[in-house]
């Protein structure tokens, strides 16, 4: 992910002091894994992700004596916290006939679905990227709409939908390290 | 059988050791790893459709991210005014610092090894090549100077000390010694009485006697040099911690930083190595030597690039299309600082680069990270953690 190019012990520093600017970058740098971390967990339940990703931020901000030493424990302390947060939230209501038992996750799922998240951001990140037109197409696909319904939406034809998907690919596979491209080459098959 | 969760877990597991070999990942069902995992589990199938469905994806636009990001900066800004008229922290937050503080030991453990390499320091703090005469003075190598030690006369040419010796000296049955001490980010050359060319690298430390006198030449050396060993009748003999190199006449590379490991580099020439209680090795032209001093064994590679092990001699970091790994320690040698990183996490990097030595280490690694996609973390001073992202 793409850190605004400044000095990351600074904003480490900032960032334990409580520094409201420095909540901002970080807010900004996480957001996309977060959300998308926590929409996988929200499934079923009536807590919307943008909403838990901001719990998360103020609960971080009021624990002053919280300190982190670097910004990859940021971001595993949140994810840990979320899901803490969400297992207690479905546990309280277990009572209620609605929600189906959800098992805490373990480490295994845990891994995956921060691995699933990190390629999302990663994925929202590089769309940004992208040309509009082949960029709508792009998002509309992965948003699991059919060529047609595309085609309609955009008041383009099915060929046109068909020529900018694949060039949206062909840009973002060029873009993309190795790292990135063998996951969006299976995610977009 | 494996549940569906660590099954997951193993098979991303797969992919990411493919990826960071460098492996061609667009037909990944087909790699025997996966394959044989598949073959295996029936929840295979499964798997790659809930990889392959993202139908929960949802593009996040900037002006909504930028939208959420005031709102918090609002109530943030509000929480900021409140707390200025309460004084005291509730001690339920700090309970569930600690209690979240261990959540995270758990996760992060990952079984990583972190490489740790501890360096002979040099003891005293200088910044100028000092040179150490055999009467204990210290001389400091920046100015010109010319004098005389045991009747052998030295002179600094700038970059250089060099050693003349006189006829007359021959009856000195045990000469004096002198050493050079060599700062950071710094390089030093002495041209010893028989001829014989030592360049030092930076962080090392050279004893050798004024004059060669008596049945072998013989230095000692802390850290690394390159030798270009003048021929003589005696054999020339290099005493590292732990090893002995004896010389048969010619140029090699000794780098002695690590304190677990010395390694040799032959250009050419011929040069046999023995430690405490081993039997001299030779090398031939383009062979490395690793000897670990802790358990005197040691290997020998073929065929290796000398280039990429005598870069440190010159005015720049030079480099083309090395492992990442390669670059550190000589940036690690040269400003006298270290580096910690898992060795697979960096496997898969090359790197070609010529940036001046005359820079601040930082200068250095801010371009690394820049050019690369790593971050170099300041754990203490003088240590560094390299993370890949």
């Amino acid at each position: 992910m793409n850190l605004v190019h400044r000095d990351n012990e600074l904003l480490l520093e900032q960032f334990n002091q409580r520094d409201i600017a420095a909540f901002g970058e970080v807010y900004t740098y996480l957001y996309d894994q977060l959300y998308y971390f926590s929409a996988n967990l929200c499934c079923g339940s009536d807590l919307m992700p943008e909403d838990v990703v901001h719990d998360i931020f103020i609960k971080v901000w009021s624990s002053t004596d919280v300190k982190f030493s670097t910004l990859f424990g940021i971001k595993a302390y949140m994810l840990t916290s979320i899901r803490n947060l969400l297992y207690n939230h479905t546990l309280r209501k277990k009572h209620d006939r609605k929600y189906r038992q959800v098992a805490y996750m373990d480490d295994n799922l845990f891994v995956t679905q921060i691995v699933e998240s990190g390629i999302k951001a990663y994925l929202n990140q590089e769309l940004d990227l992208l040309p509009q037109e082949c960029a709508d197409v792009l998002k509309y696909h992965l948003e699991g709409w059919y060529t047609k319904e595309i085609a309609e939406k955009l008041n383009i034809s099915e060929r046109t939908v068909y020529n900018r998907k694949n060039e949206a690919l062909s840009i973002l596979k060029s873009r993309l390290d190795k790292k990135a491209l063998t996951i969006i080459v299976l995610l977009c098959s | 059988m494996m549940s569906k969760i660590s099954f997951a877990t193993r098979v991303i597991q797969e992919m990411i050791i493919l990826i960071k070999r460098g492996e061609n990942c667009d037909d990944i069902a087909n790699y025997p790893a996966i394959k044989e995992l598949a073959e295996s589990n029936e929840y295979f199938p499964d798997l790659m459709r809930s990889l392959t469905d993202i139908s929960d994806f949802r593009y996040i636009t900037p002006q909504e991210k930028a939208q959420a990001r005031s709102h918090l900066m609002t109530v943030l800004r509000r929480k900021k005014e409140i707390r200025r008229h309460r004084r005291n922290l509730s001690v339920a937050a700090s309970i569930t610092g600690v209690l979240m503080l261990t959540a995270i030991a758990l996760y992060i453990s990952e079984t990583s090894q972190e490489k740790m390499i501890s360096y002979n320091m040099p003891s005293e703090n200088y910044s100028a090549p000092v040179v150490i005469l055999s009467n204990g003075e210290r001389i400091d190598l920046s100015e010109s100077l010319t004098t005389d030690d045991g009747n052998c006369r030295i002179e600094n040419h700038g970059d250089r000390l060099v050693y003349e010796s006189s006829d007359k000296l021959s009856d000195l049955s045990l000469p004096p010694h002198n050493t050079i001490l060599i700062p950071p980010r710094c390089r030093y050359s002495v041209i010893l009485s028989d001829g014989t060319k030592v360049t030092l690298n930076a962080n090392s430390e050279i004893e050798y006697p004024v004059i060669f006198n008596g049945d072998e030449r013989r230095v000692k050396l802390k850290g690394e040099a390159y030798f270009e060993v003048a021929k003589a009748s005696h054999p020339f003999i290099v005493a590292t911690e732990g090893i002995e190199i004896e010389v048969f006449g010619t140029s090699f590379n000794v780098d002695s930083h690590n304190c677990n490991e010395v390694i040799a580099v032959l250009i050419s020439g011929c040069i046999g190595l023995r430690t405490a209680d081993t039997e001299q090795v030779f090398l031939s032209p383009n062979q490395m030597a690793i000897v670990n001093i802790r358990d005197n064994s040691y290997s020998v590679t073929d065929s290796v690039n000398v280039s990429h092990y005598t870069g440190w001699k010159s005015d720049f970091f030079n480099y083309d299309n090395v492992p990442l790994s390669l670059l550190l320690k000589d940036v690690e040698a040269w400003y006298g600082i270290e580096f910690r990183y898992s060795p697979k996490s960096i496997d898969a990097i090359y790197v070609s680069a010529h940036m001046d030595r005359n820079q601040d280490a930082d200068r250095i690694m801010s371009i690394l990270s820049t050019l690369l996609d790593i971050k170099f973390y300041r754990k203490e001073v003088g240590i560094y953690e390299v993370v890949v992202r």
